[in-house]
């Protein structure tokens, strides 16, 4: 008897353990799947492009621009009706696109500078100054042009887009390998939990264990960051690119709640399909009895 | 080491990206602070009044990119705000201090420097004679132009660290040069000197035990 409850005892231990490592591997899936559809995915990387983005890419645009004419000398009402938002907003999305796929993209800045061209020969103009083409005052309207057309494409590429890039094609190349590895690792440990029972049901709690802690491991910490808004004083700019860090942190920490209330209902699920088994258990064991 | 990492990547609040920079200025400062306090007897007001220096104590020293004051002068049709420091974004909104140089009254040279075709545009009309007002927090001076005058970038460099011109308080204001003129980068300096005319000094006053 005093044998029998001590492996028993040791039964409970290893599975115990393996619990534990079960929770760990069910964690790191769920991250992989987050980081997945969060990040890595193109259509959940272009979700957190809302407006704002484009708004504030426009704003960027517009201060860049006047800080670079101010010191020219040059009027800066010429910079009025120059830059659209449905352009920026083109030129984004291409540009985001082209990175992404790496086809490339170049900025469609041909109308822009034509606008900002015209209105600094009329400004002038209107102020008397006569600008002859081919003349030293044409090259120096020519190279502001130049120089505006650049600020713009710098401002509708994302900053830091290159590494970003890098990043999640190194992600990609570990991706399948890593939820591989961690969903065998997961089928490996479920079989030695349920091979170490006699009765079932009672690996089924273990495993139900393990899915809950997944589920509490991966609730409490984004819950805490997206109750705190931690994330919000992070050190990004310009604004655009702040923006975007923000929303895709308060995107990635949703998403690893709502995995999280999937792994719960999971737990659930094991809980009652647990207890419809152990009943079962002990009517049968009754009917034997009799 | 790893809470002062977070710290400098991850501050307390969200970064502000208001365009509107900040201000100390409060152009009713002086009218509120004229006004007759009840509680004080008469002989502290005429004690006040008759008072020709400010204590340094009571002068709030602005931060980078914040305006202090406003300056004007009706004859050229000069106004813009004053803001301490002079980078690119600053000279956008206003006229921007050297920190070289100092707070009006303390009897040492202020330099201001704005764009030529913004708030600075104006001092193509300058002329020997026109009286510029300071506004600030505590005193409200008035100064009084000496010179206009066209300096290279260079030589202007060398005249403003040069110490001798910080013996007596004079605002200088300078911009871009010519005008209205497509030249690319621009080398002159178009600048304006004023004497002070009229204010109170700002010292530090020993304190009584």
């Amino acid at each position: 008897m005093k044998h029998r409850s001590k492996r028993s005892a040791s039964r409970n231990a290893v599975s115990l353990v393996f619990g534990f490592f079960l929770s760990l591997s069910l964690l790191f899936i769920m991250i992989l799947l987050v980081l997945r559809v969060g990040i890595v995915s193109r259509v959940g990387f272009v979700s957190v492009m809302d407006n704002d983005y484009y708004r504030y890419t426009l704003d960027y645009i517009e201060d860049q621009a006047r800080y670079y004419t101010l010191p020219t000398g040059i009027d800066p009402s010429v910079l009025e009706g120059v830059f659209s938002i449905d352009e920026v907003r083109n030129d984004v999305d291409g540009m985001l696109s082209g990175k992404l796929n790496g086809s490339g993209y170049n900025p469609k800045t041909d109308a822009m500078s034509k606008r900002l061209s015209d209105n600094v020969y009329r400004i002038f103009a209107a102020d008397g100054v006569a600008i002859a083409e081919g003349s030293s005052a044409d090259e120096i309207v020519t190279s502001y042009v130049d120089e505006i057309t650049s600020i713009y494409k710098e401002a509708v590429t994302m900053p830091g887009i290159d590494m970003i890039v890098r990043v999640r094609e190194e992600f990609r190349q570990w991706y399948v390998v890593g939820l591989v590895t961690f969903v065998a690792l997961s089928a490996v440990l479920i079989a030695s939990i349920v091979r170490l029972h006699h009765y079932k049901h009672r690996a089924l709690r273990y495993i139900s264990y393990s899915v809950g802690g997944a589920s509490l491991m991966g609730f409490v910490l984004p819950l805490i960051l997206l109750l705190s808004g931690f994330y919000k004083g992070l050190s990004l700019s310009p604004q655009h690119f702040y923006h975007f860090g923000v929303s895709l942190i308060s995107r990635v920490l949703t998403l690893f709640m709502i995995g999280a209330g999937v792994l719960f209902v999971l737990m659930l699920m094991i809980i009652v399909i647990a207890t419809r088994m152990r009943t079962n258990a002990v009517k049968k064991h009754r009917r034997r009895s009799s | 080491m790893v809470s002062s990492t977070i710290s400098f990547l991850v501050a307390d609040e969200a970064p502000a990206f208001s365009s509107e920079l900040s201000s100390i200025y409060n152009p009713d400062a002086l009218k509120q602070a004229d006004k007759p306090n009840k509680e004080s007897s008469s002989a502290e007001a005429t004690k006040k009044d008759e008072s020709k220096q400010i204590d340094g104590k009571d002068v709030q020293f602005p931060l980078s990119g914040e305006q202090y004051g406003q300056i004007t002068c009706d004859e050229i049709g000069l106004n813009a705000p004053v803001y301490w420091y002079d980078d690119d974004e600053i000279l956008a909104y206003g006229v921007g201090q050297s920190l070289i140089s100092n707070l009006p009254g303390f009897g040492e040279v202020i330099i201001l420097s704005g764009h030529n075709n913004t708030f600075f545009a104006c001092l193509q009309n300058a002329a020997v004679g026109n009286v510029i007002k300071f506004g600030t927090n505590y005193c409200d001076y008035e100064y009084t132009v000496t010179n206009v005058q066209v300096y290279n970038e260079n030589d202007l460099e060398d005249l403003l660290i040069d110490k001798t011109r910080y013996e007596k308080e004079e605002l200088i204001l300078y911009t871009c040069y010519p005008f209205h003129a497509i030249t690319g980068r621009k080398t002159d300096r178009l600048v304006v000197f004023a004497d002070r005319t009229a204010g109170r000094d700002v010292i530090w006053k020993e304190e009584t035990t």
